[in-house]
């Protein structure tokens, strides 16, 4: 705001985006200076109309979050916002160091200090509980932030001043931290009980020759990139608090699934799981790090209430949060790519590297998700895939948005590019002669839907592509230090598809009001929206006759994560298939009504509901009816007979696995960016996305996880990186400081765009959305570099350092 | 209310004393150990993780930071303090490290404030202190006597929702909704003082506050919505 007052010279209102972004980042000041120096931007992509009108009522359009009062006056409760009577506080003791035996651990001070009222050990923790086989206290450590003791007070100061007087003795064991020393059989081993750092058998996918591929290929291109440990940074930390009433424990955690935390707590805790209460009314971000997974912390508030028999909340504190939770994980890949001089792929191969971290309860998903666009994207005869995940000491490895897949596409489309350019073919041009549009090629089984090719063309159409990118000659040609270049990718993504478990109810009392009851978390989508509009699309209600209920195992079923970009389409179809349900009894009470009100049979096929009436069709004189007048009337046809029945509507949503069909969501970015070769700054100055989402439910809250999404992936590709000093193996990031995230003032404009490929599968053709959103921006940056300067950045984020390194080595 | 006309808020050049929370623990835990301060008032940093780097450094062209007699004061016990929360003027009893966050979710019950980093990075938890947006995790309750406070719970005016909570849920201008509270109160302070800011002046006053979901396009378009409501 100062600057803003200093400088007249400039109008802000009369520049381009472009220019306003620039300014929004170095300040009017410097953008004369610049303006001289850049070349002349191009027109920015308009942002689309809205969708086409459609045979819907509800589904389509912008529709509010229905949870939106609670947030904006500041009435949703979060997990931190739980405050119980007599509440016990939680802090934990965690290790200084990457890799240590503890010796000695004294907490007799600790224990005595008044307002203290639990102090544990690994020594207090019943045999064989472990948080998913990592320990809930440690007595061997193996990374920096790994708990050994943990103190329940009256108050967080007091079980932090018990903490600094808990005596701990540790013997430093040697430590790894890089996946390719750890991969070596002379590396020293992250954990003692661990034979080989290996963390299971490789991933390996093999299909034809690829040896044969490569020698029958005219252009073979070959690299290595890596990518960086991103921590979630959900913005409410990972909280739990837990209260025990007899036999009988509740929960209240912040998490994306409820169900499998009370999983957990029932398996750990010897209880039936009709014992254990987990509730998550708001969730505060979560992309992966809250996803049911099974955490020291969310075990140890249970031991320790139920050892003080008080309620215990544990708020992690943001570096706690950076220490004990799941990261997405370092990823090192090559890939191999032969191509016939017209552009056909003969060959592919490909290795990637992954960085489980300390304790990976699925390394071997996590490296095999790195390898999925290799294994499915493209159309290759010959493919030979193989992924390893080893274990170190460092955070723990995790699902994050998009898990493996925003590393495995930023390897493949970042080369895929290279080798457009090898064979003088448009990338455009190079994608759409290879994607693979058919099916899965190792379970035959054709794609639910595919917008893929669809999503290139009118991206393209829409950036101007040909106009902006104007060939391989024009890479480094912009004048002036600061350099502007185009870019682009594409990506087939296995999330967003159907899969178990998939349950739902739609009750409909005699009040005609309609209750959807399904247990997923609401965490942004904006997901309880989602599904009410599913629900009053199927029933044919109005939408604010529609509720739908927070995730609390006590009353829900298990419905699944929401992660995976699987809420909307899963979910989704378990709340349409109950909605469906509900709406054929809904119609039998509806039918029996009309029959005795006309005096004449009435039958359920005969009517139409929409917007919350009930019509019978084709007869314009009869009143339509609510569905409040429909149920508590109270009858159902039998034998053309009206007859008593009970007046309320219970619709039963179900869902069978997936077997007809391999689903995959699609998606296609365009983005430019500038270049300052004399700071190395990379600054996105118009991004494209566009997304193949079978069909559109709520047009705002879809536009609002593209855009977000996008974001985030601008923070992976430039800036967010978790760090380790490897001298130590202490993290040098754990704060938000430190952690760079991407802000306001550096949000670019965003388009999103989407292609409705109507689904086979998914609720009226709807697949999801959230995780590729993030996965895009990355390659698209990196290919845009080097078309503004003519290098090539492998590495991830693509911090100034590493820009003007890659400069001064071409000598640009 | 006189007195509170003469405290200086955090943004003005003339302000007499600037204390952050970090110095004023230093002080405060180095008064447990020499003391041994009893433990009905136990005092510490909140962060033990950043105990190393705690030092009190001079700001340039500023006052020294508080004086010792303050903080020895302060940690002889718990204090009671008057200060006025969305209206209603009421005494709390604090703790000496207690944060004016702390003391508004824990202790008031208004959990609309949400903490996300407890260091002023990610300004979750900005309320209006006087008027001025503030990081509620970073300020003293104590030191806060007197002011008059506001929160995310304070902005509606019985039962109609301010402009920015209409925008902000019209425009959807969040996801989570963890950092909404703090994004208007933030961008409250905006539209007080501003009546129709510009795209930039919205990015530069909003610039400190963080939302992972990163909804900053709408949160631009929810704060044209309003300003124009406003206007």
């Amino acid at each position: 705001m100062s600057t803003q007052s200093r400088v007249t010279a400039i109008d802000y209102e009369k520049l381009t985006a472009a220019e306003k972004q620039f300014v929004d980042l170095y300040g009017l000041e410097d953008l004369d200076r610049a303006l001289k120096t850049r070349p002349p931007a191009a027109a920015p992509v308009q942002r689309p109309a809205q969708a086409e009108p459609s045979a819907f009522s509800i589904i389509g359009k912008e529709q509010r979050d229905i949870e939106g009062y609670k947030i904006v006056t500041g009435q949703a409760r979060y997990t931190v916002d739980v405050y119980l009577p007599n509440m016990l506080y939680v802090k934990v003791l965690r290790s200084p160091l990457p890799h240590a035996r503890v010796k000695s651990i004294d907490t007799s001070k600790a224990a005595q200090l008044p307002g203290v009222q639990a102090v544990f050990t690994y020594q207090d923790i019943p045999e064989k509980m472990t948080a998913g086989g990592r320990p809930i206290l440690a007595s061997e450590v193996a990374l920096v932030g790994d708990g050994v003791a943990v103190v329940a007070a009256a108050s967080e100061t007091v079980a932090e001043d018990a903490l600094r007087l808990i005596e701990v003795e540790y013997e430093a064991l040697p430590f790894v931290l890089d996946p390719r020393e750890a991969e070596k059989p002379s590396s020293p081993l992250a954990r003692s009980d661990l034979q080989s750092n290996l963390a299971g058998n490789p991933y390996k996918v093999e299909r034809g020759d690829a040896a044969a591929g490569f020698a029958e290929a005219d252009v073979t291109v070959e690299h290595t990139t890596d990518t960086q440990d991103q921590e979630h940074v959900a913005m409410e930390p990972h909280a739990a608090v837990a209260q025990w009433e007899g036999d009988r424990l509740t929960m209240w955690v912040s998490s994306q699934y409820t169900h499998a935390t009370a999983n957990l707590l029932a398996a750990s805790f010897g209880l039936p799981k009709s014992h254990v209460r987990v509730i998550a009314d708001f969730t505060g971000g979560g992309w992966g790090d809250k996803a049911g997974v099974a955490y020291p912390y969310i075990l140890l508030v249970s031991l320790l209430a139920k050892k003080t028999g008080r309620p215990v909340r544990y708020e992690l504190s943001r570096t706690d949060v950076f220490l004990e939770t799941s990261h997405h994980y370092p990823v090192i890949q090559s890939v191999k790519l032969g191509f016939k001089q017209d552009g056909s792929l003969t060959a592919l191969q490909s290795r990637s590297l992954v960085n489980a971290g300390a304790y990976s309860p699925f390394a071997a998903f996590l490296a095999a998700d790195t390898l999925s666009a290799a294994r499915l994207q493209y159309n290759c005869p010959n493919v030979a895939l193989e992924g390893v995940g080893v274990i170190t000491n460092s955070a723990v490895a995790g699902a994050r948005r998009c898990v493996g897949e925003p590393s495995g596409v930023f390897a493949l489309e970042t080369l895929m590019d290279e080798a457009a350019e090898k064979l003088g073919m448009d990338p455009v041009e190079l994608r759409l002669m290879n994607i693979n549009e058919e099916g899965d090629p190792e379970s035959g089984l054709p794609w639910s839907s595919n917008g893929l090719r669809e999503a290139i063309v009118k991206g393209a159409e829409a950036f101007r592509w040909k106009d902006r990118w104007k060939g391989w000659d024009a890479v480094g040609t912009s004048e002036g230090p600061i350099k502007r270049g185009v870019g682009f990718m594409a990506m087939a993504c296995n999330k967003g598809s159907k899969g178990p478990p998939m349950t739902a109810v739609v009750q409909i009392p005699p009040d005609g009001s309609v209750l959807v009851v399904q247990g997923g978390a609401h965490i942004g989508g904006p997901q309880r929206t989602t599904f009410a509009m599913i629900a009053a699309e199927a029933l044919g209600a109005a939408l604010d006759q529609v509720y739908v209920t927070t995730p609390d195992t006590e009353f829900t079923s298990d419905t699944g994560v929401v992660a995976g970009s699987r809420a909307t389409k899963s979910i989704g179809l378990a709340v349409q298939t109950a909605a469906e349900d509900a709406r054929r009894q809904l119609l039998d009470f509806a039918a029996a009504k009309f029959t005795k009100d006309l005096g004449k049979q009435i039958k359920a096929e005969q009517l139409d509901v929409k917007d919350g009436l009930i019509s019978i069709k084709d007869d314009a004189t009869t009143k339509p009816i609510t569905f409040r007048e429909a149920v508590a009337s109270g009858f159902v046809i039998v034998d053309a007979q009206p007859i008593p029945a009970a007046a309320t509507v219970i619709g039963r949503g179900v869902v069978p696995p997936e077997t007809r069909y391999a689903q995959q969501t699609y998606a296609a970015a365009f983005y430019e960016v500038e270049v300052n070769t004399q700071t190395g700054v990379v600054q996105v100055v118009d991004a494209l996305q566009v997304h193949d989402v079978g069909r559109v439910i709520n047009l705002l809250g879809l536009r609002n996880q593209v855009e977000g999404g996008a974001v985030q992936g601008i923070g992976f590709a430039l800036t967010e990186e978790f760090k380790y000093d490897p001298a130590t193996g202490i993290p040098v990031t754990a704060n938000l400081d430190d952690y760079k995230m991407q802000m306001i003032n550096h949000t670019p404009p965003i388009t999103a765009m989407f292609i409705e490929s109507d689904d086979a599968v998914g609720p009226f053709g709807a697949k999801g959305v959230g995780e590729p959103a993030l996965a895009l921006a990355s390659p698209a940056i990196s290919n845009a570099i080097y078309h503004a300067v003519g290098i090539r950045m492998k590495s991830l984020p693509m911090i100034p350092k590493k820009v003007l390194d890659a400069l001064k080595s071409t000598g640009v | 209310m006189a007195d509170e006309e003469k405290v200086p808020s955090e943004e003005s050049e003339q302000a007499p004393m600037k204390i952050s929370r970090r110095d004023f623990l230093v002080g405060a835990g180095a008064g447990v150990v020499v003391t041994g301060v009893a433990a009905a008032v136990v005092i510490s940093t909140r962060q033990p993780e950043t105990v190393e780097v705690i030092k009190e450094v001079p700001v340039p062209g500023e006052p020294a930071p508080a004086p010792a007699p303050e903080v020895s004061r302060l940690v002889e016990g718990t204090t009671v303090i008057t200060l006025k929360v969305n209206g209603v003027t009421q005494q709390v009893v604090v703790e000496p490290q207690t944060t004016l966050a702390e003391l508004l979710r824990r202790d008031l019950g208004l959990t609309g404030t949400h903490i996300g980093c407890n260091g002023s990075y990610c300004s979750n938890c900005t309320v209006l202190v006087n008027g001025v947006a503030q990081n509620s995790c970073s300020l003293l309750a104590v030191r806060e006597a007197g002011k008059e406070i506001v929160t995310i719970e304070g902005l509606a005016v019985e039962g109609a929702l301010h402009p920015l909570q209409q925008a902000f849920w019209d425009e959807m201008a969040y996801q989570c909704g963890f950092c909404t509270s703090g994004q208007i109160m933030r961008a409250a302070e905006l539209l007080n003082n501003v009546k129709n800011p510009s795209e930039a002046q919205i990015r530069r006053h909003m610039a400190g506050n963080m939302c992972k979901c990163s909804a900053y396009p709408n949160i631009i378009r929810a704060i044209q919505q309003a300003a124009k409501q406003m206007a």
